[in-house]
């Protein structure tokens, strides 16, 4: 089994960006400025690192320009261009170029940028164990779940009451759906699948997935009592939450089992 | 000798291919490929069983038998759709080849390709694969695989003729044609599997 380490965590903390972004608008953080403006240097710094990441997966640089020569048809270059309109979105908030009202749309494109980026494996027909609805629902519970937890670790001590359920609900609902690929593997080993390849991935799948609910349990647990004043258990809450996103990504990426072979 | 300046296809004749892998050698030898990087693969499909019956005697229903593929210049190559940087290109005669200029070795195009067919070169730093030989083409001179297979097993030939004639290839353990409509022609061993049993007769898997 082979995990693209690049690609792993290029994908979460996409997806953490994302869900951040996202998250600053559901909760309406922008009523703090100061937890709003960290809130975005944390999301800008992590896509910053995500893409840093992504370059470690290439082979050669040089014609990286061109990467963007075929929007018509690669999901990849697709990806490329919204990371990169989404990088420039959250600088700009950064920044204060863009005011707090265009937070929705910086939410916007960054739940764009992560369903693009989950088209790359759910269109993949030589893998049928990627070649679902599966990725589109894991990168999306993802994003909620490290966004949700991302705000509740960076909230203000007396945050409202609202804003506190929404960051709750989105992780929680996240959290599910990021739990959910292994739902989608029954489907696809029907497949015509090697046998053997197929047996130690499922025991993979096992014993990952049971390690990824403990760490989101155990973390979420964290969260919880950390969010009444207590910053810093929520933020080692967090850090087991995307421990856990980590862990269910190398299976993720595991799961190339190809057809034909 | 037909023409060479027209759209061909690989003919693998599986019944005749004695699996002795002349065809690799030969393409690792012209394009001077490192050890790890094979454009060509003989697959090696086994199958079947022994069973002891009643009165104490074993029946048996083993087969073995080999399929030489390399990339199939698809009809619909998900490699040239899924690059992202255009390096994957239909080029003359319905080629698929690489524009190594261009190509940053994200390796999307072998993600997606059903059999595999670009191949990281570490050394290189970019994707390469099968291109036909189409400088060997250009000159009147058969792809190297082609010409070194002792038992003519191998074989190229114009492609919609072919294709029209004997269909794209369909038989364990290639994916289903449909995935991408492969220039390659399968005259099947008699004891060819369906596609559905693909995985399961791989016995070579760890030499790719």
């Amino acid at each position: 089994m082979t995990y693209e380490y690049p690609l792993v965590f290029f994908t979460v903390l996409g997806q953490l960006a994302a869900g951040i972004a996202l998250l600053i608008c559901l909760t309406g953080l922008q009523k703090h400025p100061a937890e709003e403006r960290r809130a975005w240097i944390v999301s800008l710094a992590t896509l910053a690192v995500a893409g840093v990441s992504a370059f470690f997966h290439l082979q050669s640089f040089g014609a990286t320009p061109f990467a963007l020569s075929n929007v018509g048809s690669s999901w990849l270059s697709r990806e490329i261009l919204l990371g990169a309109i989404f990088f420039v979105l959250i600088a700009l908030r950064v920044w204060n170029v863009l005011k707090a009202g265009t937070n929705w749309l910086v939410g916007i494109v960054g739940v764009i940028f992560v369903l693009v980026m989950s088209q790359i494996y759910a269109q993949n027909a030589v893998a049928p164990l990627w070649h679902s609805w599966g990725p589109i629902l894991s990168f999306l519970g993802t994003m909620l779940l490290l966004g949700g937890t991302a705000v509740l670790a960076l909230a203000p001590d007396a945050w409202e009451r609202p804003a506190v359920v929404a960051g709750v609900s989105s992780a929680l609902v996240g959290g599910l759906f990021a739990l959910s690929m292994p739902i989608f593997w029954v489907g696809g080993v029907l497949s015509p699948l090697n046998p053997v390849l197929l047996g130690t991935f499922a025991t993979a799948t096992i014993c990952v997935t049971l390690t990824q609910m403990t760490c989101f349990a155990a973390g979420g647990v964290l969260t919880a009592f950390g969010v009444p004043g207590k910053r810093m258990l929520a933020q080692i809450g967090f850090v087991i939450i995307l421990v856990g996103a980590v862990v269910g990504r190398m299976l993720f990426y595991a799961a190339n089992i190809r057809l034909g072979g | 000798m037909i023409d060479l300046n027209q759209e061909l296809v690989f003919v693998m004749d599986s019944s005749r291919c004695i699996g002795c892998k002349t065809c690799m050698i030969a393409c690792k030898d012209k394009h001077d490929n490192p050890v790890g990087v094979s454009w060509r693969k003989v697959l090696e499909c086994t199958s079947g069983d022994w069973a002891q019956a009643p009165d104490g005697s074993y029946t048996q229903n083993v087969l073995a038998y080999y399929m030489s593929v390399a990339c199939n210049h698809c009809e619909n190559p998900i490699c040239v759709s899924v690059c992202p940087t255009g390096a994957m290109q239909i080029v003359e005669n319905g080629i698929v080849a690489i524009d190594t200029d261009l190509c940053v070795g994200c390796g999307e195009c072998r993600w997606n390709c059903p059999y595999s067919a670009p191949v990281l070169d570490r050394a290189k730093k970019h994707m390469t694969k099968c291109d036909m030989c189409r400088d060997y083409l250009a000159v009147g001179k058969l792809p190297a695989c082609v010409a070194a297979c002792p038992s003519r097993a191998l074989t190229i030939a114009p492609r919609k003729e072919a294709v029209a004639k004997l269909g794209r290839a369909e038989a364990a353990p290639l994916p289903p044609s449909g995935l991408t409509e492969p220039n390659l022609c399968l005259i099947k061993h008699r004891d060819s599997l369906s596609v559905s049993k693909s995985a399961a007769v791989l016995a070579n898997r760890e030499e790719f």
